[in-house]
């Protein structure tokens, strides 16, 4: 006999737990026979990463709606024999120890300000929260957590410049965690590329106050024209070409630039770069013993010290070459994964290849070495100057000023990047500029929404940037402003003068 | 003083006035363009978008 149909509504509870030693012991394993392993390696990886983060609360919420799970629900579990709920659960973390008493306590005799100091209790130690969906096999729904502290142990230094804040609604309060959108694949609406291609666009998407699209919706976007050439229908889906990811980058709005791996020199410095803008890039890989390729996102990066020049013709050292490692969302695992970056040289054609390694967090499974086949990264359409060329730019202005500077015993060091005209212009006032200096550079100067900065440094601090217009496409006739920082010595003023008007620009300083 | 050969006043004038900062800068920087040059072709001599690329097909190795 059918159950009888029901219009009640949800019911709602929200409980705090110590955090288990085994996360996924939370999650019952489904009848049947399953498809790979249970637990699930995300639950697996999750229970870990925080562990690390010093989590020793869980909230459970039980009925949580999901924009991103309804948007795939609508299109595809709404239609399946079995009933899949389109309600999700969410999981809140804490650093925190809460027993189940005094969560329940703090709603007890309450008021406004018992709310507010209860609010700012939590936010001190939330760590973020992960949506459970109704899915047996991939449960791991959207997931922002709290990035790893910086420096590392070992001196290095932790950088997350893809993250933005996410507000959390939790029983009366408003919480908010920095981090970047990580989900599990589905493998019914989302594949690995999809996943990545969602989390890629949450950073850049909100800097240009577009909608950002659900995994259902970049589906079908990438389906709308072009049908996978290997099983032709879109859903269940069996992974996106990166023709598809443009697409459905570009129905979002945005501009897909694709950079195919050309060496490590060059693919560090466009992963650094696009990454220190706040663009995640997709990073398709290819492990060294498969076939298959596979599709993750760059979120992070950690840098040790910059090595020496070893190219006896160059003046100045690379700083791209100081990247160590990505943190990376991989669907197969979980979000800041780390992929260590190295040479990697090829059996066929003695060609040396960027390879990623990739740690997975239990031992039985050895790190897995990918290859770099290309970097993807969504741009705005204002953003036309590839990284590239204001690289090339920026190399040869390092080479000119480390020649100009070594009299003065001082080691320039090259970055390149992108930055918002208003992110640069509220940094300005910490330069430490002389009052007309600002004054020309903030009031005087009118910079492009994103601007290409080359930024040359030394061990003591920064020299000088170069300011470009991103709008150009050309990055040589696209000088906005050379601005000199106090490290740079003020006996080569007159040189960098000169500089500038070689580039037809000003010098602010 | 009896006047010295030359080609013409300015020629003359041309040769012999000191580079300026600015023109020195100028060459430098040209110089500097030539000694990056070939880490530029380097970097950037590697794989075309090819057909074969953009028509990967990236779903989950394992």
């Amino acid at each position: 006999m059918n159950p009888k149909p029901s219009w009640d509504y949800p019911e709602q509870e929200i409980t705090a737990q110590p955090f288990p030693v085994d996360l996924a012991s939370l999650r019952p394993k489904p009848p049947g026979l399953i498809e790979g392993s249970w637990p699930p390696t995300q639950l697996i990886y999750l229970g870990l990463y925080l562990g690390k983060l010093g989590c020793k609360t869980i909230v459970v919420e039980a009925h949580y709606v999901d924009r991103d799970y309804i948007h795939d629900h609508a299109l595809f579990y709404a239609r399946s024999l079995r009933d899949y709920s389109n309600a999700c659960e969410r999981w809140h973390y804490f650093s925190d120890a809460i027993t189940a008493e005094q969560w329940s306590q703090r709603f007890q005799n309450a008021s406004e300000k018992t709310r507010a100091e209860y609010e700012q209790q939590l936010q001190q130690s939330y760590l973020g929260f992960t949506v459970m969906r109704p899915l047996p096999g991939s449960p791991v729904g959207r997931t922002v957590l709290r990035t790893y502290g910086s420096p590392t142990d070992s001196g290095d230094t932790h950088l997350f410049p893809t993250v933005r804040d996410y507000p959390v609604h939790l029983a009366g309060m408003k919480l908010i965690v920095p981090g970047l959108a990580f989900q599990q694949q589905d493998q019914g609406v989302s594949a690995c590329a999809t996943t990545a291609l969602w989390s890629a666009l949450q950073n850049v998407a909100r800097l240009e106050e577009l909608h950002v699209p659900t995994p259902a919706e970049i589906t079908q976007a990438a389906s709308r024209y072009l049908l996978s050439s290997s099983v032709g229908r879109a859903l269940p889906s069996e992974g996106l070409t990166i023709q598809q990811l443009c697409e459905a980058t570009r129905a979002a709005g945005l501009h897909p630039l694709v950079l195919p791996s050309t060496s490590v020199e060059d693919d560090r410095a466009q992963i650094l770069g696009y990454i220190s803008s706040g663009f995640a890039p997709v990073l398709t890989i290819r492990p060294e013993l498969g076939d298959e390729a596979h599709a993750v996102c760059g979120v992070g990066i950690k840098l040790g010290t910059v090595p020496p020049q070893t190219d006896l013709n160059l003046r100045f050292q690379d700083g791209a070459a100081a990247l160590r490692t990505v943190y990376i969302h991989d669907d197969r695992l979980g979000p800041y994964a780390a992929a260590h970056v190295a040479p990697w040289t090829l059996a066929k054609g003695n060609r040396i290849a960027t390879g990623l390694t990739i740690d997975w967090p239990d031992l039985a499974v050895p790190a897995e070495l990918s290859l770099l086949l290309a970097t993807i990264v969504p741009l705005p359409e204002k953003l036309r100057m590839p990284l590239r060329r204001v690289r090339d730019l920026g190399l040869a202005l390092a080479q000119r000023t480390g020649k100009l500077l070594a009299p003065y015993g001082v080691k320039v060091i090259l970055h390149c990047r992108f930055r918002t005209a208003v992110d640069y212009g509220r940094a300005a006032f910490g330069f430490g500029l002389t009052d007309e200096g600002l004054y020309k550079l903030v009031c005087k100067t009118v910079l492009s929404r994103y601007i290409g900065v080359i930024e040359l440094s030394s061990n003591n601090g920064r020299l000088y940037d170069l300011l470009l217009d991103a709008t150009e496409t050309r990055a040589n006739p696209s000088a906005l402003a050379f601005v000199r920082h106090p490290k740079f010595p003020a006996a080569c003023l007159p040189n960098l003068g000169a500089i500038a008007k070689t580039f037809g620009t000003i010098l602010v300083a | 003083m009896p006047k010295e050969k030359s080609s013409g006043p300015t020629r003359s004038l041309q040769t012999d006035r000191p580079k300026t900062v600015e023109e020195e800068e100028r060459e430098l920087l040209s110089t500097a363009q030539q000694q990056v040059r070939p880490v530029i072709k380097r970097e950037v001599e590697g794989e075309p978008i090819t057909k074969e690329l953009l028509n990967l097909r990236l779903k989950k190795p394992r």
